[in-house]
């Protein structure tokens, strides 16, 4: 049997998972992979790891781990902290300066339920990394809705600008609608003492199509890449819909890369274009979920040619799924026709 | 993932809490122990700050579990209420927990408890389902605490009984981080 193109990325221990990976690659031959875990075997409460990498002979081999970020004892981050991502920039902080952010989902109650987003600063990327005291910085207020989370970010200007899309909770109660989709918005968080916060916009669809065109398209989870060269967003989201018959049956069987020009994305009326739909043929597993586009220190992708992307694995099983999920890496190359 | 409710028992509740699991107080108790157990992230449900709890007032406890919870106790109720709150669970697929401090009496409901954790000294009729004896000295409250977030994870009581015995020897109740972290603490050095 011809052995699937991606391969694991870092092994953990028994009762642990690894899931929802920022990969950063901080030069040519190294990039940091920050991701969710649990630290008690067992014990579902959301922890942030990171493990260094190094390229070596076309593979990324990565060192032992280390948090980064855990949940506090109380507040609104005080059950889980998950979903990272990490960009380079200028951020002033109550007199000091910082050189790294991480955006990251917590939450105050167990069940998937009042997730709202939270930043952090740190002066080396390993941390350590401070919580922004004005924390929740997109906040959520109905408690028993799924919330806010999931949040990408890039860089707008190499220092305190970037733009951030994050997966939020939509409720239409006289239709009975609960779903989730993506929304997006610019900060200025130069001097994070004034933080400016740019409008939410609800990020448009059109042009995203489901793997085989059917079912409804919902897209959350985002993670978004920005190629300068040609100035596209490549964008990765769960592959809808799921795959109910089996269990997991709430993961995504798919993730999906989609591309667009950014002055469409900013325009905010569509035109989006599958890239790939990476699956069971890529990693081997039959889900294939909680991805994250491999970006450089500002979010832009390192080479416009390749296309590299983290993604969570699961194997099927009725129990005990959650213990098999695994970050593997999988690097497409990409023809010069892509456009957006 | 199964959800924690304690009953009358504001500091097992709390010591859930601060490990994180998912805890629903309900009970007659003062304002400022109600205030504490907000102030430990412990969820007050039915909550009575005058009097104390009784047949009807237990009656609120029989909408709110569902199969797979656990009910936390301590011995504290008097037998009957214990027993009825005991019946309560067993009639919605829910389990129950006793933690009983030495020199506690739980008359009765030894039958209902799925699992007994004691300190020495303490008495009771019937019989659990499993019985955990603390060493003396040994906090139990914060063992029973720690089972807590193990039970609502599915861990049976041979896996959570490690973490629970280093939950035991904090004199105060344990946070999560000062339970979670001490373990790993030679894995979180970056390398280079």
């Amino acid at each position: 049997m011809k052995q699937p193109p991606a391969y694991l990325m870092f092994d953990d221990g028994d009762g642990l998972y690894n899931y929802c990976p920022s990969p950063v690659r901080v030069d040519e031959t190294t990039m940091y992979v920050f991701y969710c875990a649990n630290t008690i075997p067992g014990i579902v409460i959301d922890d942030i790891y990171a493990r260094k990498g190094t390229l070596t002979d076309g593979r990324w081999t990565f060192g032992e781990k280390f948090r980064v970020l855990q949940p506090d004892r109380l507040g609104w981050d005080c059950i889980h902290v998950c979903d990272p991502d990490v960009i380079r920039g200028e951020f002033r902080y109550r007199g000091e300066t910082y050189s790294w952010m991480m955006v990251y989902l917590g939450c105050d109650i167990h069940h998937c339920y009042h997730n709202q987003i939270g930043v952090a600063f740190a002066k080396e990327i390993e941390g350590p990394y401070v919580k922004y005291d004005l924390n929740p910085i997109v906040g959520y207020d109905e408690l028993f809705h799924w919330g806010a989370g999931q949040a990408c970010v890039l860089s707008l200007d190499g220092k305190g600008k970037f733009r951030m899309l994050y997966s939020q909770t939509v409720h239409e109660y006289e239709r009975r609608y609960l779903g989730t989709r993506t929304f997006w918005r610019d900060f200025d968080l130069s001097d994070a003492d004034r933080p400016a916060v740019g409008e939410e916009v609800a990020m448009h669809e059109g042009g995203i199509v489901n793997r085989g065109g059917s079912g409804e398209v919902a897209v959350f989870n985002p993670t978004i890449a920005w190629d300068r060269e040609r100035d596209l967003y490549y964008l990765s989201r769960e592959g809808t819909p799921f795959d109910r018959t089996r269990s997991p049956d709430f993961i995504a069987p798919y993730t999906q890369v989609c591309v667009i020009s950014r002055s469409d994305f900013e325009k905010n009326e569509g035109g989006w274009k599958t890239v790939r739909d990476f699956g069971p043929e890529d990693t081997g597993f039959e889900r294939n979920h909680n991805a994250g586009i491999v970006k450089d220190a500002y979010g832009r992708l390192p080479d416009p040619n390749v296309l590299p992307v983290a993604i969570t694995v699961s194997e099927l099983k009725d129990q005990d799924f959650l213990w098999t999920y695994r970050i593997y890496c999988r690097e497409l190359a990409l023809n010069g026709d892509v456009r957006g | 993932m199964s959800r924690i409710y304690a009953l009358q028992a504001p500091r097992l509740a709390a010591a859930a809490a601060r490990m994180k699991a998912d805890v629903n107080f309900l009970g007659a108790v003062g304002p400022e122990t109600a205030l504490w157990l907000e102030d430990n992230h412990v969820f007050p449900r039915d909550v009575w700050s005058d009097g104390s709890v009784t047949e009807k007032r237990l009656q609120r406890l029989y909408h709110r579990l569902f199969p797979g919870d656990w009910l936390f106790m301590d011995g504290t109720l008097p037998g009957h209420l214990a027993s009825k709150a005991s019946d309560y669970a067993r009639d919605s697929g829910a389990r129950v927990v006793i933690g009983l401090r030495a020199g506690t009496t739980a008359a009765a409901i030894g039958d209902a408890a799925d699992i007994l954790v004691h300190e020495p000294g303490a008495a009771w009729t019937g019989n659990p389902g499993a019985i955990v004896k603390v060493g003396p000295g040994d906090n139990l409250e914060a063992w029973v605490g720690t089972l807590a977030i193990c039970l609502m994870n599915g861990l049976d009581l041979e896996r959570a009984e490690p973490l629970c015995r280093r939950a035991a020897a904090f004199s105060d109740l344990p946070w999560y981080d000062e339970i979670a972290y001490a373990q790993s603490a030679k894995e979180d050095s970056p390398t280079s």
